[in-house]
């Protein structure tokens, strides 16, 4: 029995992974269908794919007992048979239907991934088999509407509900024809004999029997497009991190020869002292390509998150009745697969609250001065050893006022300072909404709270800029890579700690007279201005912090550049982050440990906690 | 009586003078002091941070968890690394050299006498007194220990 259970859940496994592959497939390939509809020709190629990913989750899905999955693509077969026949581009109501039945599969899904209620899909079903054609032959209609027909009351309209009546339009395409005159080609789906449209000519409508559409294949197992997969191998990604774990490993023992050869040199004969030295150096280069090729394993195109945003941006669209464009930028830019695992969610809603709120309808656009149609930019790009995306929109920005008395209503007393960096900690304060109730859309998601402790517990930073009535735009920079990072080694007292690189923009040496105090702060000149300095023997309770001159890492932090000061700095290496799990062990301004090569663990600085815990006790103050 | 059956293997350790005993099939490991890393600002009976198996765990202080005063590590110093329920953790004692099977006869809950051998702060931590031979042996309620924090 136990071992049944097992490996019946571990074929589960296998099927949300499969299903997730086929449901990014349906995703692109309706998107690429998207560009075809009320035109008079689809990409056969598309529709063939959509068939093809439609069908193979509709197996696996009844192969698992996910029957709900299995209705609705059911359904959404039917739907696409009607594109398959005409040989045309979707109607804008079957195209809605499609993308809705991908949503519903998607949260069929994620529910029996994470073993919650399944959404009902009774209104998704019924959505689209509505969309769907009876079976019955096609007619081609041509309209051409001419002033004599609309003195009749004759026009494209009356046209089209007349041919609703006797089946269902499956397609609407005008075209510009000779003398620059427009007609309208129809596709209808009809049962009703041909005498009842026998007079219609004398209304300008003209008629023919449709041959369906030969150049589609609705056959699942037709090669060409599925013959790149023969190459690709699917790996479980706790054994790609098991791989990484032992690169680790293998990082650490180097550091251990490096440690041993520092003692040697000058002990061993010089030459043999340098041979070992090359080959330390070489074993160091080989390692890191070794890494890097893992690495590489682990990374896929930001593209899987940016066709969700896609789907997610074009429902929205439709319920809150916007005209919004999306720009997408640097979809070809990869990322760590656990990093898109768990961006997701924060991206979704930072979309969500971007075309709810941020962006206004057209009336109030066009009322404002702007164009009607607003835009929401995407873009993701590298830099260094970073990740960043960026989200901008055109809207209204955020509503500083609002946002100041929300908080004030939530206690926040004082003067409370209203800079980008410091608007954005506002908004992410636990409990923080300025809607009474939350609507649909963006209630449903995580809350500005998570999207901001995910990204820092990600090791990233996200930073804002609003401007009132003209938009707003989210920066997020994540690390390229979690496991592995550079860190610089700093001493308090005469205890180790290590400093990701990332955090640190400069290292100053500084002399004690030089710090003064300003406005309860400690702080020394710095470029035109001031910077703070955070003693960290103070914030630790260590010992030190009476030398006449010590070092200060300088960061940048939502609010500013921080200077952070230790008693001196040992240099620069390549750390494996060992998270510290355990409570008793986890404290804040420490994020994990590290080993350095002596079995001894050092401890990993959280540099955003710690300038976290010095705003809050400067602005206490 | 002697039979294997029904006793149980424990590692002793002493602690201020008393010898007490910790099932040893929640130990990992039994390790000399050393290499524990102080971490700022943890609560003051945690010693700090040990690497074992390329974990990172806590290291508890055993004489602070039970109110006896801290003493320098030496020579004789050992960390027993331990495992209940979900934690792993390290306990730093003064040392620990033996294994032993306890038949459970010997071994009965404790009462408010024993309670005092084992010093007031203690007591929660004591889950039952061994008698070996003229020798008392506090036999350790580690999930209190290391849980009940």
């Amino acid at each position: 029995m136990t071992s049944k259970d097992n490996s019946f859940s571990e074929f589960l496994d296998d099927y949300f992974a499969e299903s997730e592959e086929h449901l990014g497939s349906m995703r692109r390939h309706l998107l690429m269908m998207e560009g075809a509809v009320n035109r008079d020709r689809v990409d056969p190629h598309v529709v063939a794919e959509l068939f093809r990913a439609m069908h193979s989750l509709k197996g696996l899905s009844g192969m698992v007992g996910v029957h709900e999955a299995e209705q609705v693509i059911h359904a959404m077969e039917g739907a696409l048979r009607d594109v398959k026949r005409t040989g045309a581009g979707p109607t804008e109501s079957a195209m809605e239907a499609l993308a809705a039945g991908t949503r519903i599969i998607e949260q069929i899904i994620a529910a029996r991934r994470s073993e919650k209620p399944l959404p009902d899909i009774t209104a998704a079903l019924s959505h689209i088999t509505s969309v769907v054609a009876p079976q019955g032959r096609l007619w081609d209609f041509q309209f051409t509407p001419s002033p004599e027909l609309s003195a009749r009351g004759i026009n494209v309209n009356s046209v089209r509900s007349r041919l609703q009546e006797i089946g269902q339009v499956l397609n609407s395409t005008p075209h510009v024809i000779e003398g620059g005159l427009i007609t309208f080609a129809f596709i209808v789906a009809s049962d009703v004999d041909e005498s009842r449209f026998s007079d219609w000519h004398l209304d300008g409508l003209t008629v023919a029997h449709r041959n369906p559409a030969t150049d589609i294949a609705e056959d699942v197992h037709g090669v060409g497009s599925a013959a790149p997969s023969a190459s690709l191998v699917r790996v479980e990604m706790k054994r790609l991190d098991h791989l990484m774990t032992m690169v680790g490993d293998l990082v650490v023992s180097r550091g251990h020869v490096e440690e041993s050869l520092r003692r040697l040199e000058g002990i061993l004969p010089a030459s043999a002292w340098r041979e070992l030295q090359e080959s330390n150096l070489r074993l160091q280069r080989e390692l890191r390509d070794l890494r890097e090729s893992i690495m590489h394993i682990r990374m896929v195109p930001i593209a899987q998150i940016f066709e969700r945003m896609h789907f997610v941006v074009r429902g929205l669209v439709r319920d809150n009745h916007k005209d919004i464009r999306l720009e997408l930028t640097g979809q070809g830019t990869e990322i760590d697969k656990v990093l898109v695992e768990r961006m997701m969610d924060p991206l979704l809603h930072l979309v969500r609250n971007a075309v709810s709120h941020g962006l206004e309808s057209s009336e109030e656009r066009i009322a404002a001065g702007k164009t009607a149609e607003g835009y929401l930019r995407i873009r993701a790009s590298t830099e260094a050893e970073s990740v960043f995306i960026e989200l901008e929109d055109d809207g209204r920005g955020v509503d500083i006022e609002q946002v100041v008395s929300r908080s004030r209503v939530l206690g926040a007393t004082g003067v409370i300072t209203t800079d980008n960096s410091s608007v954005l900690q506002l908004l992410c304060v636990p409990g923080f909404s300025t809607r009474d109730e939350a609507d649909l859309s963006t209630g449903r998601g995580v809350g500005m709270t998570i999207v901001k402790a995910t990204i820092e517990g990600l090791g990233g930073t996200l930073a804002m800029n609003t401007q009132r009535g003209e938009g707003t735009r989210f920066k997020i920079r994540l690390p390229l890579t979690l496991a592995i990072m550079q860190a610089l080694i700093v001493y308090i007292d005469d205890q180790p700690f290590a400093v990701p690189r990332s955090a640190i923009q400069e290292v100053l040496r500084v002399e004690r007279c030089a710090v003064r105090m300003q406005d309860g702060n400690e702080v020394i000149s710095y470029g035109n201005g001031v910077l703070p300095i955070v003693f960290l023997h103070r914030l630790f309770k260590m010992a030190g912090e009476s030398r006449d001159s010590f070092h200060v890492f300088v960061t940048r932090s939502d609010f500013g550049e921080v200077g952070l000061a230790v008693d001196r700095i040992k240099g620069q290496r390549e750390i494996v982050v060992r998270r510290v799990e355990d409570l008793l062990a986890r404290v804040p301004g420490i994020s994990g440990a590290t080993d350095l090569g002596d079995g001894r663990p050092v401890l990993i600085l959280d540099v955003a906690a710690i300038v976290d815990t010095f705003r809050t006790q400067a602005s206490g103050t | 009586m002697s039979d294997p059956l029904d006793s149980e293997s424990f590692v002793l350790f002493e602690l201020s003078c008393s010898t007490w005993g910790v099932r040893s099939q929640a130990v990992q490991a039994v390790e000399m002091a050393g290499y524990v890393t102080a971490v700022p600002n943890a609560l003051p009976f945690v010693e700090g941070v040990t690497l074992t198996r390329g974990q990172v765990i806590p290291c508890i202080n055993l004489r602070v968890r039970f109110g006896f005063p801290r003493i320098p590590t030496d020579l004789r110093s050992r960390m027993l690394v331990v495992r209940s329920k979900n934690r792993t953790a390290a306990m730093l004692v003064d040392s620990a050299r033996e294994f032993v099977a306890i038949p459970l006869d010997a071994i009965h809950p404790p009462d408010e006498t024993d309670s005092a051998v084992a010093s007031d702060f203690s007591a929660r931590y004591l889950e039952g007194i061994a008698t070996l031979g003229n020798r008392i042996v506090l036999i350790l309620n580690l999930e209190e220990v290391i849980e009940g924090i």
